[in-house]
């Protein structure tokens, strides 16, 4: 402690008393008007750190957020356009029952194949359909022209098989689409194991009315005749090399290989059924079909086992059509349902980053405004004892 | 009667002068550098002799000065070196100037190109987004080049005044010199260099050794003279070792710049080497990183005309810098080939005459190079590639700085919307219009990759470790420049105590040397009295 002080130094420093308690007035008063508590990463460099990490994090969850909307969108727009062809194959089933009664005259035969064309149309038109930007849904890549049109050889797919994906986090990634190949052309015929066809050379009028695999351990995907002759059946493969043989009878079903054939009607002698593994084939095939069973019923005995069969065809693929359907849709189900599940736990995790930023960034008011308050004290009682000291002079009293 | 007469006026003459040193200290209560004066008196010889004056004390102390000085230099160096990083600080925190905000809507717009890649709105967001980030590098960079201009310009007024100042205490010292030898104390010329003393040491580090002449040698803290008895030596400011650099001070054309220290120019070049350059260096590297990664994924995809992407923003260049004292004809360009590789510090390529060799400019250490130069086989070391040309001579050095530029030169080079390459590029070749997204997602997963510092860093990681160390250096300066702001308080209190004027001791020194007065010439009075009771006595 110093006895003796300075006139200067008094002065001094009850000045920057004042200027200091002012600076942090003014920094209490600059927090309060922004609201903000970290002016600066001066202010808090570690925090401040921490806080620009967080409002990476909140950018890049909100682009998650984003993707996770826009995906649900597509996948919407596709739920809807396989709810439609859904609709479409349980309509074009319906009709394909009607047109197999034998009741039905040649005019509502044509009726029935003019409707069942129009599904066939309409089954097109679901699978150029446009998500909400004008892009086609089910065109892969290639989204921006109509991946389905007629050519002579039946309808062909423009498209590609990449379907689009889209981020939903670092490591995750979800396809807001289908692509046309996996939803319409990639089918498999018959019952998606084994078709089975009859011989257009066929004179007998044994036609197949069940065909379904038993044991699948048994199925080898190979190609098989079966062939009738003189009451008796036999089963070859490719090679020639007899797989199975034994008595036919009406209705009794025939195993080999693990699958199960049922036929019904007497066979002539040389007739022969094909059982070949499941090929690809497209659902427009399978519809044209339907259509073309719809239109010639057969005018012999042994034309109309013959479309019998195809008719068995027929519906099985439109049976397995519609379980391929029904799997995609329960696949878009899926994944709009993880993309939900992942929306709910984004949605977290941004609650929780914007607690912590509001927890490292926010002002506290109540404290901010009583910290004001003592620092206007403060002041006020730097300015009232820098008064007090300078009005004391010994000069005062040498009047 | 005499003796009385005698006594009185000495007294008078004594508490005059006593009372116009009084004066003067008033006058100067509030004189920078002024010191207090105060009288001393003396009883003269024999036993009525009266009062004399004997000096006029200065209530100086050389070690109070000193260690005031020397807190003022540390305080004006903080203080120069805290105000600079706080402004620059609060120009890369700030949110609306800042690269924190831009960076996250560059990436949010590619992601938003990634769900909608055939949109031309999404992909005209992706450009306006690339060009604000692109136009936000710049304007930081002007900032920071602002700053450095600043510095230059601060250095070469703050040595002009030092020289100045070095001056006049040259020719002080003369005019005290004088004065001494006439056995005058010359109290107001050597407050006046007191105060030039102190007026440098605002500006830079020195010291000082008074002479038996009263003259006073000045010195830098690194040793060379400032004032050498009468004579003054200037400072001076030159360019840089390499064309284009920052200022460096000289003395006698020998570089000082590493050697200053302490006061404004000393905070001018701390900031200059330890917050500016380095923050240069690292916002450099934010901007290739930034360019080269988004680049390297652009061009593998495919744009909506179905063409190969090219690049989205012009990648950096850079050239290497001759030294001053070169005498070839070489030159270095330098292109960034790995972003992850490149360091925040400059290196230095030298020809030796037959080869070429890489050290780092700060240890000095040899970075092994792969490649011979050509433009075919560059050299490569640190994420750089250096082709050299020209005839360079033995001896000829390049600085290689090749990130402190960089990111005033991220242009976006695409205009048209449709050649941003969103989708990814087939094997079987481009078809246009196509919705694939997969290059715009990986564009967008950029936002979270790795890309400089080995790989470490995010480019937002990186911007954040920039304003994070800015805000630290801040921060820590902030708080040395208070305990600096504190002891140098301190110190002018102590210096003060001695040598400032205190009214109210001059007020009873002005009361009591007034009373010694008042009784002196009374006391003249009464002599007279005296005188002419003696005189009436003998008229009778």
């Amino acid at each position: 402690m110093t006895l003796r002080i300075a006139t200067a130094t008094l002065h001094r420093q009850g000045v920057e008393n004042m200027l200091r308690q002012q600076a942090l007035l003014a920094q209490t008063q600059n927090q309060i008007a922004s609201g903000q508590r970290l002016q600066s990463a001066a202010a808090n460099p570690v925090e401040w750190a921490r806080a620009t990490r967080l409002d990476e994090t909140l950018a890049s969850l909100q682009r998650y957020q984003d993707n996770a909307a826009t995906a649900a969108d597509r996948l919407g727009f596709e739920d809807s356009a396989l709810a439609n062809a859904g609709d479409v194959l349980f309509r074009v089933r319906e009709l394909a029952l009607q047109a197999n009664s034998a009741a039905l005259d040649a005019d509502s035969r044509r009726i029935v194949a003019a409707e069942l064309r129009g599904l066939r149309e309409q089954l097109l038109d679901i699978a150029n359909s446009r998500d909400g930007e004008g892009r086609y849904l089910f065109a892969g890549s290639r989204s921006a022209s109509a991946p389905f049109a007629f050519s002579a050889s039946g309808i062909t797919y423009n498209g590609d098989n990449q379907s689009r994906l889209l981020a939903l986090s670092a490591h995750r990634q979800i396809a807001d689409g289908d692509t046309g190949a996996d939803v319409f052309m990639n089918l498999r015929s018959g019952n998606g194991t084994f078709a089975v066809t009859a011989l257009a050379s066929n004179g007998g009028q044994a036609f197949i009315t069940a065909a379904s695999l038993i044991d699948p351990a048994q199925w080898d995907g190979g190609s098989y005749a079966l062939s009738f002759s003189a009451g008796n059946y036999e089963i070859r493969d490719t090679g020639g090399a007899l797989v199975g043989a034994g008595a036919y009878s009406e209705g009794q079903s025939i195993q080999f290989r693990g699958i199960q054939l049922t036929l019904t009607g007497a066979p002539a002698d040389g007739d022969q059924f094909r059982v070949d593994a499941a090929a690809t084939q497209d659902l427009f095939v399978t519809l044209q079909q339907v259509i073309d069973f719809a239109q010639s019923p057969g005018a012999s005995a042994s034309e109309r086992a013959l479309q019998q069969t195809r008719y068995f065809g027929a519906l099985q693929q439109l049976d397995s059509a519609q379980s391929h359907l029904s799997n995609l849709r329960g696949s878009v189900g899926a994944r709009l349902s993880a993309i939900d599940d992942a929306g709910t736990a984004l949605g977290a995790q941004s609650l929780l980053a914007e607690q912590h930023l509001a927890e490292l960034r926010d002002l506290d008011y109540a404290e901010a405004a009583s910290r004001l308050a003592l620092q206007q004290t403060l002041l006020q009682a730097a300015q009232l004892s820098y008064q007090r000291v300078q009005g004391l002079s010994l000069f005062d009293y040498l009047r | 009667v005499t003796d009385l007469l005698g006594i009185g006026t000495s007294a008078l003459l004594a508490y005059r002068q006593a009372l116009e040193v009084t004066g003067n200290n008033i006058a100067n209560a509030n004189t920078p550098g002024y010191v207090r004066q105060r009288v001393e008196l003396q009883q003269r010889a024999g036993a009525t002799g009266g009062v004399s004056l004997t000096r006029i004390v200065r209530d100086a102390d050389a070690i109070l000065d000193q260690r005031a000085r020397g807190d003022a230099t540390s305080f004006a160096r903080l203080d120069t070196f805290s105000g600079l990083t706080s402004r620059l600080d609060a120009v890369l925190s700030n949110p609306d100037t800042g690269l924190g905000r831009p960076l996250q809507e560059f990436y949010s717009a590619l992601n938003a190109m990634a769900a909608n890649p055939t949109a031309l709105a999404a992909r005209d967001v992706v450009l306006n987004r690339a060009q604000t980030l692109s136009a936000r590098f710049a304007d930081t960079q002007a900032q920071l080049d602002g700053q450095a201009s600043e510095i230059d310009q601060r250095m070469m007024q703050t040595v002009g005044e030092i020289n100045n100042f070095a001056a006049s205490i040259a020719q002080l010292n003369g005019s005290i010199a004088r004065a001494q030898a006439d056995g005058s104390p010359a109290n107001d010329l050597l407050d006046q260099r007191d105060q030039l003393v102190n007026d440098i040491g605002q500006r830079v580090g020195v010291s000082t050794v008074r002479q038996l002449d009263g003259t006073l040698n000045l010195y830098l803290g690194s040793g060379q003279a400032l004032v050498l008895g009468q004579k003054a030596h200037a400072l001076a400011v030159s360019g840089g070792e390499y064309a284009g650099e920052a200022l460096d001070i000289t003395y006698n054309g020998t570089r000082l710049t590493r050697q200053l220290s302490g006061g404004t120019l000393g905070g001018l070049l701390d900031y200059r080497r330890e917050v500016l350059s380095p923050a240069m260096a690292q916002l450099g590297r934010l901007a290739v990183g930034l360019a080269t990664s988004i680049n390297d994924q652009h061009v593998q995809g495919m744009d909506l005309n179905g063409q190969a992407g090219s690049a989205l923003f012009d990648t950096p260049t850079a050239m290497g810098v001759g030294a001053a004292g070169n005498t070839g004809t070489g030159a270095v360009s330098i292109a960034f080939t790995n972003a992850n590789q490149l360091g925040t510090g400059d290196h230095l390529l030298r020809f030796d005459g037959s080869a070429w060799s890489l050290t780092e400019r700060s240890s000095g250490n040899v970075v092994p190079m792969s490649g011979d130069g050509s433009p075919g086989n560059p050299f490569q070391a640190v994420g750089l590639s250096l082709i050299v040309g020209g005839a360079p001579a033995a001896g000829d050095q390049f600085l290689v700085q090749p990130l402190r530029a960089a990111a005033g030169q991220l242009d976006v080079r695409i205009t048209d919307p449709r050649q941003l390459a969103a989708a990814g590029m087939p094997a079987t070749g481009g078809v246009a219009d196509s919705g694939d997204n997969s290059n715009a997602r990986q564009l967008a997963a950029l936002a979270e990759r790795g890309i400089i510092d080995g790989g470490r860093d995010s480019i937002s990681a990186g911007y954040t470790a920039l304003v994070s160390r800015v805000g630290a250096q801040a921060q820590g300066a902030q708080l040395s420049r208070d305990a600096a702001y504190a002891l140098q308080q301190q110190s002018l209190v102590e210096r003060e105590a001695l040598s400032g004027v205190n009214l109210d001791e001059e007020a009873a020194d002005l009361v009591r040397w007034q009373q010694a007065y008042q009784a002196a010439a009374q006391m003249i009075a009464t002599a007279n009295d005296l005188f002419e009771s003696l005189l009436s006595a003998s008229r009778r």
